[in-house]
């Protein structure tokens, strides 16, 4: 249920059977209008047995209740005033409306303490009670109402008279034993309480009290077959009956209570499974899917869902059916998905058994959120079984929290967008800073340089002129090799990089990259060691190839000049591992992890030494990974640093015509 | 080295003009300038170029639409130059009919290694064109078509049906850089990805077997990504043409 602020007024009009309860939804309605309050229709239902007639009734009563604006709940309980109570203390109710005289009235119940007990149960809660303007049948006891309550089988009066006969018969085996008449009152009593417990309703229940005590008046008291007798009898008739009759109601009462209990059993089962499947589910479609097979499960009805994104019904439902004549076959679905627009925008219940579409063969409901509804769920509701107030209510339920599971997933989801952008967001300002201030330096170079040599007029010597060559030179190439690194960058969306994946010659991929080296790596002793010519790996050949040049840049880095490079590769299992090896001064302890973090750069040497942005070394890890490979560095002996991957080999069947 | 040769460079950009054509006057080439597709094709028909440098992106034309159209009358060699890494742009360029690539930014040096191999590809055809495609001669690598033979210098190499079409094949198209569709296409006669590696492993063994012997030149080069070319090698002393 959407979580409503406290300063509105909520107004809860308990709904029942009565004819006076159309006059006290009317009246609720006016007062929560004048008050601009919201109403909610409460009908509690429980273990008493209802006829057609007052099922109709409710039928009609919460109909009318939602006509009027008001949200409809259905709560399951035996005691209306505790069921009452507790919902309006949940759902913060501020006024309850009760009709002067609640007509689904227990035998032992009466109005007033309906009344004294809410105000006992729920003390915060105002109680406003309507005058009863009709004239009540129903707080009369007869026979005719009994009737009309009590479902009255044969089977019932079969299963009564032979009980009955069986205590008589008992009784006589008693009496000539020799037994006292004592022992067959209590198997009359026994047997009334047999009564109470197979059959249904209060009536046989009554029927045999009576019956048990006329009975035993007539076969086992003296006079003996006669209805007459002592007046000495008269008391113990009186305690029989009693004792018979409260027996009775007592068992009747553990029996409604046990089936209740079961029920609820059965409620917190479904419900409890219900969310432990919701909280497995990892997307909104998981969810509902859960939602389709709980509720198939639980009404044994074929049910479907449409989406609903952005206020628009998704073109097709999804479906699940139960085989058979039970299924979607049969129905004409395009020409329903009219209710189930309606109820998509609306959020309220449409299609079968419902003023909107009566018509429709399913009953369209919304999963409802706080302020939008996430999909519409239909019912094939036309066959039976037919689906009961108790079932429709766990339906509710399910529903309601498929709603907040939903909301929890749009939730984290939209968080995740939310942190996920913020990252990106900082790793892009951070990426901006990095590479302005490393554009600028090499530029402020370039320039600088560029400048001098144009406003020479002779002044300058060759060797000094040379060295603002080369220098202009280099700062040109590092730019261009810290370009081609951002060009890749752009390559990863969402990083993801986009492969041209490849088998390509390993040694091909390292003599491209010697090719591509800094000129300052002219100044180190590069060798390669590639065991075997023929080493082919999966790749997308630029990357790799330039995985390889920011290695061995990275090795050039770090190096002294003649200092040694070597760069290899061998197989090993499925992979092909690759490495650059340098005998520069290897990676400071601990921090083997981070160097392929963004903007690592290594011990800082002075604080103006340009030595790049940090930015190849993440970029190589990115892109092995792409490849589903792995990029490490370890410490070497006696100094340096050895940096290696792996790529998947790629076997070649080599063929002949 | 005819230096004399006639360059049409095609570039759009003012700087890289200009230094492209710097670079030129200072080794002694002739060339002519084109700023857009256009002014390309006009140039490249009326003074008929030896070497067209073209620029991939132009502004006005698909630098692949000119290939396409200076290959319907001239087989003069074109080296296009693109600004992106992006492979698949040259390699489509290749199979339009370009002879050869470079890569922004490229170093002088580079550009003019690349304008000596075209003229020489231009000479050698014109030589070979007497001998009539019967022996192939490149430094000491020797092929007899007629015996389906190669040498290096003096010693027979032993090549498998399909090295010895792939070798044909880079022959036939010394200083060219063949993509590997292209050589997909003419030796197996049929594209398909799982090929590709095969063709990785037999340009290896070709590689090897032709470097094995004595002089060790390098004739096959790997373009990684996209294809092979063969090398036109300094000639040995002892031939004389």
């Amino acid at each position: 249920m959407p979580v409503q602020s406290i300063d509105r007024e909520r107004i809860l009009v308990c709904v029942s059977a009565s004819p006076t309860s159309s006059d006290v939804i009317r009246r609720a309605a006016k007062l929560s209008e004048s008050l601009g309050a919201e109403l909610i229709a409460l009908y509690v239902e429980n273990s008493e047995i209802q006829n057609d007639a007052q099922e109709k009734a409710v039928h009609e009563h919460l109909n009318m209740a939602q006509r009027l604006g008001a949200v409809i709940t259905t709560i399951y309980g035996n005691d209306p005033a505790t069921a009452i109570a507790q919902y309006a203390r949940v759902s913060g109710i501020t006024k309850i409306v009760l009709g002067k005289s609640p007509s689904r009235k227990h035998a032992f119940a009466a109005r007033e303490t309906l009344m004294s007990r809410l105000n006992e149960l729920a003390p915060d809660v105002e109680i406003m009670i309507v005058p009863n303007r009709l004239k009540e049948d129903t707080g009369h006891f007869s026979i005719k109402r009994i009737l009309q309550r009590e479902p009255f089988t044969a089977g019932d009066l079969l299963k009564t008279s032979l009980i009955l006969a069986l205590c008589t018969g008992v009784g006589f085996l008693f009496s000539v034993i020799g037994l006292a008449i004592t022992n067959v009152v209590l198997i009359y009593i026994l047997g009334v309480m047999a009564v109470a417990l197979f059959t249904a309703g209060y009536l046989c229940s009554l029927l045999s009290s009576l019956l048990s005590v006329l009975i035993f008046n007539f076969f086992f008291t003296e006079p003996y077959y006669s209805l007459q007798s002592s007046p000495d009898y008269f008391a113990t008739f009186a305690v029989m009956f009693a004792v018979a009759l409260l027996s009775s109601s007592l068992t009747s009462r553990i029996k409604a209570q046990s089936i209740q209990t079961a029920n609820k059993a059965y409620q917190t089962e479904v419900l409890l499974s219900t969310s432990q499947l919701l909280q497995k589910a990892e997307d909104k479609k998981a969810i509902l899917k859960v939602v389709l097979q709980q509720l198939c499960r639980l009404l044994e009805h074929s049910v479907l869902y449409y989406d609903l994104e952005d206020g628009i019904l998704a073109e097709k439902p999804v479906l699940n059916e139960i085989e058979g004549d039970h299924g979607f076959d049969q129905i004409d679905l395009p020409a329903e998905k009219a209710a189930a627009e309606w109820v998509g925008r609306n959020g309220k219940h449409a299609g079968h058994s419902t003023r909107k579409w009566p018509q429709s063969k399913c009953l369209y409901m919304a999963i409802r959120g706080e302020n939008q509804v996430w999909a519409v769920v239909g019912i094939r509701a036309d066959n039976a079984p037919s689906i009961d107030e108790y079932r429709k209510n766990l339906m509710i339920s399910i529903l309601d929290e498929c709603a907040l599971a939903i909301e929890k997933d749009h939730m984290t989801r939209e968080k995740q967008r939310i942190e996920e952008s913020a990252r990106q967001e900082a790793l892009r300002a951070n990426l901006l800073r990095a590479i302005s201030h490393d554009l600028r330096t090499p530029l402020t170079s370039i320039s600088g340089n560029a400048a001098i040599l144009l406003e020479d007029h002779g002044d300058l010597s060759e060797g000094r002129k040379e060295a603002l060559y080369a220098s202009i030179y280099d700062d040109a190439i590092w730019l261009n090799g810290l370009v081609e690194n951002l060009l890749t960058i752009t390559r990863t969306e969402n990083g993801t990089i986009k492969l041209n994946l490849q088998s390509e010659m390993v040694s091909d991929a390292i003599e491209e990259a010697l090719r591509h080296l800094d000129r300052n790596a002219s100044r180190r002793r590069i060798t390669s060691e590639l065991q075997d010519d023929l080493l082919m790996a999966r790749m997308d050949s630029a990357l790799i190839v330039q995985v390889l040049i920011n290695l061995v840049n990275n090795a050039v880095k770090y190096t002294p000049e003649n200092g040694r490079i070597i760069i290899g590769a061998k197989p090993e299992d499925s992979m092909v591992i690759l490495w650059v090896e340098d005998d520069g001064q290897g990676i400071p302890e601990g921090d083997e992890y981070k160097v392929f973090e963004m903007f690592y750069t290594g011990v800082k040497r002075s604080p103006d030494s340009r030595r790049g942005i940090g930015l190849g070394l993440a970029l190589c890890r990115s892109i092995v990974q792409a490849h589903g490979g792995e990029i490490n560095v370890k410490n070497i002996r006696p100094h340096g640093a050895r940096f290696w991957f792996t790529l998947p080999i790629a076997e070649v069947t080599e063929y002949e015509q | 080295m005819n230096n004399k040769s006639l360059i049409l460079v095609v570039e759009d950009d003012a700087a890289v003009r200009n230094l492209m054509a710097v670079t030129l006057e200072t080794r002694g080439y002739r060339y002519h300038l084109a700023q857009n597709g256009t002014e390309a094709l006009i140039e490249a028909t009326t003074h008929h170029p030896d070497v067209m440098l073209l620029d991939l992106g132009l502004p006005d034309m698909d630098g692949v639409e000119i290939i396409r159209k200076v290959r319907s009358w001239t087989g003069m060699p074109i080296i296009v130059i693109s600004a992106r890494t992006e492979d698949t742009d040259k390699v489509e360029a290749l199979d339009a009919g370009a002879d050869d690539y470079l890569t922004k930014p490229f170093s002088v040096d580079e550009m003019l290694a690349r304008l000596r191999v075209a003229l020489r590809r231009i000479n050698s055809d014109q030589q070979s064109a007497v001998r009539e495609n019967v022996v192939y001669d490149n430094g000491s690598l020797h092929i007899d078509y007629a015996a389906g033979c190669a040498y290096i210098g003096e010693n027979e190499i032993h090549l498998t049906p399909i090295e010895y079409k792939l070798l044909c094949l880079l022959a036939k198209n010394t200083g060219k850089v063949l993509t590997h569709n292209y050589i997909l296409k003419e030796v197996w006669g049929s594209y398909s990805a799982s090929e590709v590696g095969s063709l990785r492993v037999f340009m290896a063994m070709l590689r090897k077997k032709l470097q094995s012997g004595e002089g060790a030149q390098p004739y096959i080069q790997t373009h990684i990504g996209i294809g092979y070319r063969m090398l036109r090698q300094e000639k040995s002393p002892e031939e004389t043409i």
